[in-house]
């Protein structure tokens, strides 16, 4: 069963107004509207797959449910799983324990669902302050840390580059060495 | 250290706020719809297998900007025209000027819309897709991607089964029409339904 909705209005539209190509009006709110569908919007969902109990003594069972028929070994760690442990994600069928130490590490980037950007977050620890530049006197070694600390850690999904990181490093770098010489200069007398 | 590969392409169009800025991302197998906040990213991502529909709405902002921002020009120049002092002309014409540019921009980009996009369990907004003629853009590119993954939509997939669901009562439930209902003969089947 499919529903495709007006968005203003939420009015089920029906195969008529599917893939045409000029505008189609809602029947409800009249407000012009095109919606392109495709073969998933008909698929039949696919009933939830239930695990097996073992049937004769010599089968295998899986690692997380011993009386469960396993199915198929994790890609990640070898152990076997039943039909309920088996995770697919991209074409490899994970045990959980994996998918979750996989995610954790980072490894599974497309489970991801935010990151912190420490890259920006030291380069406008560089760049904000120098509106009020004694600021930096605090600013650029916590700047400094950052890119240091953070230097390997995983930052956009779809930014790859370090040019934030090192523009940091390089900025904050400047600041102290401008702070030193100033202080050197003034205890020097 | 190995670089890490590149596998995301930027789409057309982008969305800003005060608080955050949205981005559209073409991936192998997925469009990743990215949200900056701060120094943090939120990702969502709509694997092109499970993309069942894209919507377009037209909306009013296209006209609405363009009217507003027309009549505001119109009426600044009007003052600078009534206006005796020299040194206030300037300043009126200015502003007339800078309304201008903002309602020849407007008018250059195009009507405006609004995109979602509709998998099985979600309906989500495409903030950025919110011109017209970039959200064409977008899903030129996208097509071809989402019928790689899910193969060609059958003609008889998009017969009509059933007389449009009455206008008056909108409820999606009752608008509906069921598959069930309507028996074998409006059974559909895809090539990559699971048997």
């Amino acid at each position: 069963m499919y529903a495709v909705t007006c968005t203003k209005c939420g009015y089920v539209l029906n195969e008529t107004a599917f893939n045409q190509p000029d505008w189609t009006d809602c029947p409800a709110c009249h407000v012009p509207l095109r919606v392109e569908v495709f073969p998933a919007l008909f698929k039949e969902t696919a009933p939830a797959q239930s695990s097996q109990v073992l049937v004769t003594e010599g089968e295998a069972g899986c690692f997380y449910h011993p009386h469960k028929k396993a199915v198929l070994p994790c890609d990640a760690c070898g152990r076997f799983l039943c039909a309920l442990c088996d995770v697919e994600l991209n074409g490899r069928h994970l045990c959980p324990a994996c998918l979750e130490t996989g995610r954790k590490k980072g490894h599974l980037t497309h489970l991801d669902n935010r990151r912190t950007l420490y890259d920006s977050l030291a380069l406008t620890l560089t760049l904000v302050p120098l509106l009020f530049w004694p600021l930096t006197l605090i600013t650029a070694p916590a700047a400094l840390f950052i890119a240091i600390r953070f230097w390997n850690a995983e930052s956009s999904v779809v930014r790859r580059t370090k040019i934030r990181l090192v523009l940091a490093i390089f900025i904050a770098l400047i600041q102290i060495v401008g702070w030193a010489i100033l202080f050197w200069s003034l205890f020097r007398g | 250290m190995a670089r890490a590969e590149k596998i995301h392409r930027r789409l057309p169009g982008r969305a800003a706020s005060l608080a955050s800025y949205h981005r559209l991302w073409l991936g192998p197998d997925h469009l990743l719809s990215v949200r900056t906040t701060g120094y943090s990213e939120e990702y969502k991502r709509f694997y092109y297998r499970d993309l069942q529909a894209i919507v377009f709405r037209k909306t009013d902002s296209w006209r609405f900007w363009n009217l507003f921002l027309g009549i505001v020009s119109a009426l600044v120049v009007f003052v600078a025209l009534m206006s005796s002092s020299g040194d206030a002309l300037g300043g009126w014409i200015g502003l007339a000027a800078c309304l201008f540019v903002l309602f020849l921009i407007n008018l250059l980009r195009g009507p405006t819309c609004a995109c979602h996009v509709r998998t099985a369990v979600q309906a989500e907004r495409l903030p950025t897709l919110k011109r017209l003629r970039i959200a064409r853009k977008v899903v030129a590119q996208l097509k071809p991607l989402i019928e790689a993954a899910q193969g060609p939509l059958a003609p008889e997939q998009l017969r009509p089964m059933s007389p449009p669901a009455p206008v008056g009562g909108p409820t999606p439930a009752a608008a509906q029409p069921s598959r069930e209902a309507n028996g074998p003969a409006t059974t559909v089947s895809t090539p990559d339904a699971p048997q």
